[in-house]
């Protein structure tokens, strides 16, 4: 009885709030209107407001590929079981790694979604090394970024090639080094939500993992509710590290920014670690970074560009705290360094 | 109990954000309206979620989730709530930095890679030439105008070619219009008439736009909205050649609805 009264409530709840967006929604809001006459005549700083401007619109543009890259790999977690996706796909490193690279020309996610499918991919089954490989290079080796690349780059594409290229090299070699460095790696958390096999709800580990072996006899309707509570439960858990690190990288464009970076445009190797620096902060989307990107050709040389261009994607801000609630800390370490240092000592070779 | 709550209106709340954001408009002040229908598709995604959170019987209440992590879900409709939307302003374009000259000729890229492979710069080579030819083409197309004009649409094309070809185009009359910028190394009377371009979302704006030399400069503050009417005029800044605009005419001018120049795929802008 208690429980039917609860679920009765909680029901009415959804009515009443899903009636509140449609009313705010369609008359606007009396106490709304209110509310924004207010909030208009106090006169924030205005690099907070446009700290809130990047912020938001960061947020906006990310959260489409995020959503559907959770519920992509929810829909992979609940309904298709761990050997059939990747059973026909060669595991042997030297085969495996430059292929999984290479995933991100089939599946055109740039990096705010890379994190959760290659996150999926690996709970299906795809070896460490291999998942380590699609997550570095997916960003740049997809066909939305190489595109932008060479629009970006006025369809110059000697820059596209340098771009996959060391992205590719660069995956490649991470990927080599983790499969000799973490041979038998614990891939998730020891602690937290993402701990258990379904990825979801701890606390009921044993209680999912048991609906998980009688799914043939779930019906359709529940597996796909499943799902979708699956996927708002890890959009909400990676939504976390997303806006946080939005936020932050926000903060160092409004605050620090390019006019900065500006300064160590002559020094030879300085220049290419600011751009680094640059990138990990910017976090810019992969699929317009290019452009930015190209708006720097003439205070820095094309090492230090090459570096944000292919660096950037790999590792920044946004992507590494969203690494962070995924991978355990030793793997995001790993990935940090590896990359940065690769990247630099690589561009090195462009000067 | 809380937690379904909590995310029920996590759903709603950003949902209600994006559809107020698509409905008014404003969303044009974050992202490429380009990419409008992919948020309505989040709007519509998070609906269904938050719909599904408050449907299903089977939905255990209790989650690992903490409280903060809600808090934090809902930062950006708070974000969205407290600081009005506004265009990014001249303090921003401070901070992306302008740089006289090309921002994204084609000739300027072979000029500035060094590539150690011979063949690489073979092909780097090539390309210049026949897209400078492109590009000559299309300086000489403007230089057969009465007057440069610029809108929407040719803005980042003819900015461009602006940048290419300051011979060429000096002495043209031309009517352009943006908001007020000072570079702290431009000289006193210098002052530039600026759009910021938007490829994705206004994290990645750039800043672009023509100098104008006047003696009265000074009288207008940044970010105010001005249309100038003049004469192009090479001029040799910071060891560059660079068109600046002499004006007949200069009006302050509302600040237009949209005040991001887009900047889209398709033609190459």
């Amino acid at each position: 009885m208690a429980k039917k009264l609860s679920d009765f409530a909680v029901e009415l709840t959804g009515f009443f709030i899903l009636f509140l967006v449609l009313f705010t929604v369609f008359h606007g809001g009396y106490s709304g209107r209110q509310l924004n006459q207010l909030l208009t005549s106090i006169h924030f700083p205005t690099q907070l407001e446009d700290l809130s401007t990047i912020f938001l619109s960061m947020f906006i543009e990310g959260i489409p590929f995020i959503l559907l890259s959770v519920i992509l790999s929810s829909f992979i977690h609940i309904f298709i079981n761990e050997t059939s996706l990747f059973a026909k796909i060669p595991k042997t490193p030297l085969f495996g790694i430059p292929l999984a690279s290479l995933f991100g020309l089939i599946f055109p996610i740039c990096e705010c979604g890379t994190v959760p499918v290659a996150k999926g991919f690996m709970d299906k089954g795809l070896p460490f090394p291999m998942g380590l490989a699609f997550l570095v290079a997916a960003p740049v080796i997809n066909p939305i970024t190489i595109v932008s690349t060479y629009v970006a780059f006025g369809n110059n594409y000697h820059v596209v090639i340098d771009r996959v290229f060391l992205a590719f090299v660069i995956a490649i070699t991470l990927g080599f080094i983790s499969y000799y460095l973490f041979p038998k790696p614990k891939l998730k958390k020891q602690n937290g939500f993402i701990m258990s096999d379904c990825g979801c709800h701890c606390d009921h580990g044993h209680h999912h993992e048991h609906q998980h072996h009688h799914h043939d006899k779930a019906s359709m309707y529940s597996r796909i509710s499943d799902a979708l509570q699956h996927a708002l439960l890890e959009f909400i858990d990676m939504g976390k590290y997303f806006i946080i690190g939005s936020l932050i990288a926000a903060a160092f464009q409004t605050f620090i920014g390019f006019s900065t970076m500006k300064e160590f445009a002559s020094h030879h190797y300085l220049s290419i670690l600011a751009m680094m620096l640059l990138a990990f902060g910017l976090s810019l989307c992969s699929s317009s970074d290019a452009f930015v990107a190209a708006s720097f050709r003439n205070a820095f040389g094309f090492a230090p560009i090459l570096a944000f261009l292919v660096f950037g994607p790999m590792m920044n801000l946004k992507n590494a705290l969203m690494m962070y609630g995924y991978f355990r800390t030793s793997m995001v370490y790993f990935l940090f360094l590896g990359s940065s240092i690769l990247v630099f000592f690589a561009t090195l070779l462009w000067f | 109990m809380f937690h379904l709550i909590s995310r029920t209106l996590i759903c709603f709340g950003l949902s209600l954000m994006f559809i107020n954001l698509l409905v008014t408009k404003k969303i044009q002040l974050f992202i490429n309206p380009r990419l409008a229908p992919l948020v309505a598709l989040s709007a519509f995604i998070l609906i269904t979620l938050g719909l599904v959170q408050v449907w299903n019987k089977r939905i255990e209440n209790s989650s690992p989730l903490r409280l903060s992590t809600y808090f934090i879900l809902l930062l950006p409709v708070l974000f969205f709530v407290v600081f009005p939307a506004k265009p990014l302003d001249a303090y921003m374009a401070s901070k992306k930095g302008t740089i006289l000259t090309s921002h994204s000729g084609n000739s300027q890229a072979a000029k500035t890679p060094t590539s150690s492979n011979s063949t690489n710069q073979a092909t780097t080579s090539n390309t210049a030439t026949t897209f400078d030819d492109i590009f000559e083409k299309k300086a000489d197309e403007l230089k057969k105008l009465n007057v440069i004009t610029f809108n929407e649409d040719n803005f980042v094309d003819r900015i461009n070619l602006l940048n290419l070809y300051p011979d060429r185009l000096n002495g043209k009359k031309v009517q352009f219009y943006g908001f007020v910028y000072r570079d702290k190394d431009y000289p006193a009377d210098y002052m530039m008439i600026s759009r910021f371009t938007v490829v994705c979302c206004t994290a990645d704006a750039n800043i672009d736009g023509i100098l104008v030399q006047t003696p009265k400069a000074h009288q207008f503050a940044e970010n105010t909205w001005l249309s100038v009417d003049g004469v192009l005029e090479s001029q040799k800044i910071q060891d560059e050649d660079v068109l600046v605009i002499r004006p007949t005419s200069l009006k302050r001018i509302t600040p237009p609805k949209s005040p991001y120049v887009y900047a889209n795929l398709s033609t190459g802008n």
